[in-house]
């Protein structure tokens, strides 16, 4: 009975009851929405006093007293107000009702994501000024006052009795996220300004600025507040061992869209200013070189995010690597047509005579740059040449893949259109010169021009899987699972849900029963079978039942 | 593997697609790279006209040379500017889109795009409108866009 969450996450024994609806339903909704506003009101209520309480020395002269009188009343009111709901819900009785319903996470999700970054914000903000002015009170109590809320609404997520049994792991993976965009974007400044300083130093431009440890410190700040939130809720509380669809999603996220996204534009702009640079541009070299600092940095930063969830990645479920692959080759794409798109506005750029030309030299070059990056790695996640061999056409979520990208390009085409439409018409009513359509519509001609090149290309591949004789790829033919079991039943839920992609609900038994049917018996009892939901009996000596249900 | 197989016959389709999408694109980098590269900047428009005179104008503004840019205003206000605070302007681009002649008056409506244009997106571009004199056969600038200005009563007078 040891699974791979048991590491760290105490997953509450899924319930056997499952929520009463009707009417239980609306007094969920509104005895935890009452909850919300008066927790927050209560909380900023408190912090208001406690703001006046830290600064009641350092006051020379106060006529706020509508400012007091508002704090008092929050916090005397709503104060009160919030224990009596809190009290109402978590009695033993209100949460037998309500803790298999999924308003109950979802308040506790809501209500400690705001908590954490009003607190975080409040707290790293606060930490960053006391680096240049010093010590100072002020400010400090709205961070001390929401990190308890937080605290209080962590604990009661993790409450052996009341703790939700829907969304699991929901709340600490928005945390862990949250920290590490703190953590990144703090090492992203952190790391930006101090390239910056030595750029600075060497072209010796710079006639006004803070001190540079002070701008790094304060980032560095942010970077290891988010640090810390990250390693507790990743690890300490098994964020990283979580296999929900949430955290898969999350991963998805970070590790094929967000980092993949950071590092690509991170090597566009530094290519940019570098390739400006190698061709003379017009403008000051400290003009050219002003964004590199934050562009190396945002390289970095995004590769070491990008490897270390590549390896966590490699650990999943092959749906979660496939769609991982798509989702960065998708972002590379998005990179190398925009950058098709730019380099024609720049050619475009040159067929109208203008008075004063600007600068379309770092236009093509900055389009330029992200064709060669996007269209870099695009081949690398893509690989075209393969890309219609039978393993590949069989790639769980490609239609799926292939649909957003066909659904994204009639979006683009259909804003684009209407620009140049608007811009035609406009052109033809108005009597400009010629050269005016095209300079005024050169932006949306570049992006048409990228995307009827995308949907090309897409298309053929598309044609090209219906007619490959590669079966439709994987399709989920359970929709629902309830399990009958005794005991502990969380590793036979994972195997089932990873080997169906069912929702699974269990049921347990009173009394145990000997020698249950093991993990590979109830998977292997599910094959081939095809309904919208299935009983599964768990029974004695190694004997399944598998029930088909209506509906 | 066997790879060398199958890419014969199913594959053939999107390889073609593939290649013909690439020598596209790749057509449109060496024109635009050639034609950038090689063009050598701006038309000199013919000074005498409206549309002469917005350019040497708006291009002394550009480059800071205030004492020319003064040359093309008329000259009442010349001797009268209440001086604007002057712009920095950066990658600034500006096209005709008409210019209309009636008698002493002339209108030139431009195009202008401002901000860095890096990447295409940072820039945003708006129609502006010079409104220019004839006085003693030559034209002078009345009234230009905000940040072209040069005296704030420009425009104003008469």
């Amino acid at each position: 009975m040891t699974s791979m969450s048991s590491t760290a996450t105490p997953t509450p024994p899924p319930s056997a009851t499952p929520a009463v609806g009707g009417v239980q339903t609306v007094r969920r909704v509104i005895t935890y929405l009452l909850l919300a506003t008066t927790v927050i009101i209560a909380a900023s209520g408190v912090s208001g006093l406690l703001d006046r309480l830290f600064s009641a020395n350092r006051l020379e002269v106060s006529f706020d007293n509508y400012g007091l009188a508002t704090s008092l009343a929050s916090a005397l009111i709503a104060g009160p107000l919030a224990a009596v709901l809190w009290w109402l819900t978590w009695r033993d009785a209100a949460m037998a009702r309500d803790r298999a319903s999924v308003i109950w996470p979802v308040y506790l999700m809501i209500m400690s994501t705001v908590a954490l970054l009003t607190s975080t914000i409040a707290l790293f903000t606060w930490a960053a000024e006391a680096i240049v002015y010093g010590w100072q009170p002020y400010g400090l109590a709205v961070g001390i006052v929401w990190a308890l809320v937080w605290a209080w609404h962590y604990w009661m997520w993790r409450h052996p009795l009341k703790a939700p049994t829907r969304l699991p792991g929901a709340a600490p993976a928005i945390a862990s996220l949250i920290g590490l965009i703190y953590l990144a974007g703090g090492l992203v400044f952190a790391v930006g300004r101090l390239i910056d300083a030595a750029v600075d130093a060497l072209l010796s431009t710079v006639v006004v600025s803070d001190p540079v440890w002070q701008l790094v410190l304060q980032s560095l700040v942010w970077a290891a507040g988010g640090a810390l939130l990250w390693w507790w809720h990743w690890f300490r509380v098994g964020v990283r061992a979580q296999s929900h669809g949430f955290t898969n999603v999350l991963l998805v996220f970070i590790a094929g869209i967000a980092s993949y996204a950071l590092l690509a534009i991170g090597v566009v702009l530094t290519l940019t200013a570098v390739l400006e640079l190698l061709t003379g541009s017009p403008q000051p070299v400290a003009v050219t070189l002003d964004p590199l600092g934050i562009s190396i940095a945002s390289a970095a930063v995004g590769a070491v995010v990008l490897i270390y969830h590549a390896r966590v990645v490699a650990g999943r479920s092959a749906g979660v690597r496939s769609a991982t692959r798509l989702a960065s080759a998708g972002v590379s794409l998005a990179y190398a047509a925009s950058g098709v798109g730019v380099t024609v506005n720049a050619l475009l750029a040159t067929s109208s005579n203008s008075l004063i030309e600007g600068n379309i030299r770092s236009l093509l070059l900055g389009g330029l740059s992200a064709l060669v990056v996007g269209g870099a790695l695009w081949w690398v996640t893509w690989r075209p040449l393969q890309a219609s061999t039978p393993e590949r056409v069989a790639t769980p979520g490609r239609r799926v893949y292939l649909v957003i990208i066909f659904g994204l390009s009639a979006l683009v085409a259909l804003i684009t259109l209407l620009v140049i439409g608007f811009q035609l018409f406009s052109f033809l009513l108005d009597a400009g010169s010629g050269e005016s359509f095209v300079e005024r519509s050169r932006q949306a001609l570049g992006l048409l021009t990228a995307t009827v090149l995308v949907a090309a290309y897409h298309f053929a591949i598309w044609r090209n899987d219906r007619r490959s004789d590669v079966a439709e790829e994987h399709v989920q033919r359970i929709g629902r699972v309830t399990l009958v079991a005794s005991g502990d039943s969380s590793a036979v839920v994972d195997a089932v849900r990873a080997a169906t992609g069912a929702r699974v609900t269990v049921l347990e038994r009173a009394d145990a029963v000997q020698r249950e049917p093991d993990v590979a018996e109830i998977v292997a009892a599910l094959d081939g079978v095809d309904a919208a939901h299935v009983l599964v009996v768990a029974g004695v000596k190694g004997k399944v039942a598998v029930i088909r249900l209506k509906g | 593997m066997v790879h060398a197989d199958f890419m014969q016959e199913p594959a053939a389709r999107p390889d073609r697609t593939l290649i013909a999408i690439l020598s596209i694109i790749g057509a449109i980098v060496v024109i635009a790279l050639v034609v950038v590269f090689t063009r050598g900047g701006p038309v000199d428009v013919d000074p005498t006209t409206p549309e002469g005179v917005v350019q040497s104008y708006s291009l002394a503004i550009v480059d800071g040379d205030y004492s020319t840019a003064r040359d093309f205003l008329p000259a009442e206000l010349r001797e009268n500017c209440d001086r604007a605070d002057p712009n920095t302007i950066q990658g600034l681009r500006m096209t005709v889109i008409s210019s209309t002649i009636n008698d002493d008056t002339a209108v030139v409506r431009v195009s202008m795009e401002r901000g860095s244009g890096d990447f295409g997106g940072s820039s945003y571009v708006s129609e502006e409108v010079f409104s220019l004199v004839l006085e003693g056969g030559v034209w002078k600038i009345e009234s230009a866009p905000w940040d072209l200005t040069l005296c704030y009563n420009q425009g104003i007078g008469e």
